[in-house]
């Protein structure tokens, strides 16, 4: 595939609007192969707007958007189905789909994608499982017997079945306790390594981004106002990502991030 | 995948083995002794080459060829050089295959692609382990009288168990009912109102079309076998009494059944999924007192009144055909219903009426306050809410059959 170079998304003057709400205004955005971008921005600020328009479940007014080198507006229907075994995205919910187990959570994609026959695919899929730290006989389990993070581990598990190229996490540590969105922080780490994955990486927490981003983009006045490495942006001008980092509840991160 | 900078991009996986030159190319400063005995152990070594892109979409085509090609070869040596792609699942079924078999670690120059094969097979052992044991259900096969068994027995357990939570459900239903009514915590008018409007008024277009329909049927077969007897004036009565008695109770609750006590179980049952029942017990607020004692009350007052538009629909069918075979216009048909038909039959089919109402929402209600934590099980409480009700409405009417008969009604 001679998209194998460049980068995994270029956005340029993306415009959404419901009614007569503006959310995104001309926006531009690039996410380099290999990158692990962090994406913040307030409560409606259109984060989750950005990385359905991306996914093509909303389809903005105007804009360009390429995946993986693809322009979306032109890409053809096989194209555009070859690419979804390229991509990866873990769903803040889990997005799990509850009548299966979590065994065939994990099949499901390669049975979509891949001819392997089903003892192929499921060792291939209790693979995965045990990668990202469960045991194995949580496979037989359904998604509503399992803890928070048990889902998103399977969730995230789902998500790498097809050792995507491009991985889009939604909120990876909302809802887990401080010592799991560690551990789940140091999984994402260790397994992007591993898999050699680009991220687009929406998060509030800060966590997250001193511990995985190599640059973060903020997205505020209906724009990405900045995207650069957190030594840059704790240093920004921009009343918001002031705010943000040197609020009452940033003031100890860059503290923390020194220290560990 | 990305990392490597190939010039022929997206090629084919392949592999194939040639006889092991090792001796040739490695440590020239052996001496004869060492070369003999060393050849003697590698006689059988072989290298594996493997090339272009062993990733996910790719390998499966090549799996089973590969475990056939590998299978006599006790002694490999993994060849890289020309590999492009290493995904997990390149690496985890490159392991199953070569396991025990290779000679030396693979991938010493590409540390990405020794990485993943680490990794990939790092749960290997306790994968195959897992495998193994996994399959015992198999076991059901080999007794399957056991299974029989079981099964007819779980059902029975079932069966008991949801009969006498129906009977709990029944109760307390009624005791707060009761309290609603008497005990000063009030009935909640809005939810109850928003019920009779949505569970009776808006069912009554298609209860009276189909109604209509039912109306003439009986009207057809009975003008046509009485008429043979001489006397197909006498469908009128039969067009009346079958009406009032049975078909219009009947018809009008199964299409409450159909209507409400699915929506019923749907409504309350992602209620109960998304924690809204959680959130009003917690607020103090009885799930029983704000849900499904409103839609008992609307089903209980609403089926008798849908039941006598519905019987008033299926006269009006029968008469239509009665009109159109026999050529007596509707007021002679009015004229002899009320003449011939004692209004009995009319008080026998509505007496039914409410017990059917209350049958479809207690049945609809519990089947929602059943439903756990995933999208089957709606589904499931969904149907059951639907066919248990359908299949308790035709039950009762037998029973009332028997008992208006010794009532001699």
């Amino acid at each position: 595939m001679s998209a194998d170079v460049g980068p995994v998304i270029e956005i340029e003057g993306l415009v959404n609007r419901f009614g007569d709400f503006l959310v995104h205004d001309s926006l531009n955005l690039t996410v380099e192969r290999g990158q692990i971008l962090g994406i913040v921005g307030g409560s409606g600020s259109g984060k989750s707007v950005l990385m359905n328009s991306i996914l093509g479940l909303q389809k903005p007014q105007s804009g360009k958007i390429s995946l993986l080198g693809k322009d979306q507006n032109k890409i053809s229907r096989k194209e555009w189905r070859m690419q979804r075994s390229r991509i990866g995205v873990l769903f803040q919910g889990g997005a799990l789909f509850s009548a299966l187990s979590v065994l065939d959570n994990l099949m499901a994609p390669l049975f979509e994608f891949t001819k392997f026959s089903p003892k192929d695919a499921r060792s291939l899929a209790l693979m995965k499982l045990s990668m990202v730290g469960l045991p194995l006989r949580s496979a037989s389990l359904y998604p509503s017997e399992l803890s928070g993070g048990m889902i998103k581990r399977v969730a995230l598990a789902r998500a790498l079945a097809l050792d995507p190229e491009l991985l889009f996490l939604d909120e990876p540590t909302a809802g887990l306790d401080p010592i799991g969105a560690a551990a789940f922080d140091e999984l994402i780490k260790e397994l992007t390594n591993v898999m050699q994955v680009s991220i687009f990486m929406i998060t509030h927490d800060l966590d997250s981004l001193y511990a995985l981003c190599d640059e973060v983009a903020v997205l505020a006045d209906k724009k990405v106002v900045a995207k650069e490495r957190l030594e840059i942006l704790e240093k920004s001008d921009h009343p918001w990502i002031k705010e943000y980092f040197l609020g009452p509840r940033g003031k100890a991160q860059p503290r923390a991030a020194e220290k560990g | 995948m990305w990392k490597i900078d190939s010039i022929t991009p997206m090629a084919q996986p392949r592999f194939f083995i040639e006889a092991s030159p090792l001796l040739a190319n490695q440590t020239p400063s052996r001496t004869d002794d060492d070369l003999a005995t060393s050849k003697v152990a590698e006689t059988q070594a072989v290298r594996l080459v493997i090339t272009g892109r062993w990733v996910v979409t790719e390998i499966p085509a090549l799996l089973a060829k590969l475990k056939t090609v590998i299978k006599p070869h006790s002694a490999i040596r993994l060849e890289t050089t020309d590999l492009e792609a290493l995904d997990s699942a390149g690496g985890l079924f490159l392991r199953r295959v070569l396991e025990g078999r290779l000679i030396e670690p693979p991938f010493k120059d590409q540390p990405e692609f020794a990485l993943i094969f680490a990794k990939s097979g790092a749960a290997y052992q306790e994968l195959e382990a897992y495998q193994r044991q996994s399959s015992l259900w198999y076991v059901v096969f080999i007794w399957p009288i056991l299974a029989v068994l079981d099964r007819l027995g779980r059902a029975t357990i079932d069966f008991l168990k949801h009969f006498v939570e129906q009977m709990e459900f029944m109760g307390r239903t009624i005791i707060v009912s009761i309290r609603a009514l008497f005990g000063g915590s009030g009935v909640r008018w809005a939810p109850l109102f928003n019920m009779i409007q949505r569970a009776g008024l808006e069912a009554i277009p298609i209860v009276i079309l189909s109604n209509l329909f039912i109306g003439a049927v009986v009207a057809f077969l009975g003008v046509l076998t009485l008429q043979e007897l001489g006397g197909g004036i006498y469908a009128v009565e039969m067009i009346g009494m079958a009406v009032f008695r049975e078909f219009a109770p009947v018809i009008a609750a199964t299409f409450m059944a159909g209507r409400s006590a699915s929506a019923f179980a749907a409504e309350i049952g992602t209620m109960k999924m998304r924690q809204e029942i959680d959130a009003m017990r917690v607020m103090g607020i009885d799930p029983f007192d704000a849900l499904v004692v409103p839609r008992f009350f609307a089903m209980i007052i609403m089926l008798p009144l849908v039941t006598f538009v519905a019987a008033i629909a299926g006269l009006f069918g029968g008469a239509l055909v009665v009109w159109a075979l026999l050529d007596y216009g509707l007021p002679f048909f009015a004229e002899r219903i009320l003449d011939y038909v004692p209004v009995e039959n009319l008080v026998v089919g509505m007496v039914k009426t409410p017990f059917f109402g209350a049958t479809i929402a207690l049945i609809g209600c519990r089947m929602g306050m059943m439903v756990d934590n995933d999208v089957v099980s709606l589904g499931k409480r969904v149907t059951t809410a639907v066919v248990h009700s359908i299949f308790m409405i035709f039950m009762l009417n037998a029973f009332f059959a028997i008992i208006l008969r010794e009532l001699k009604l």
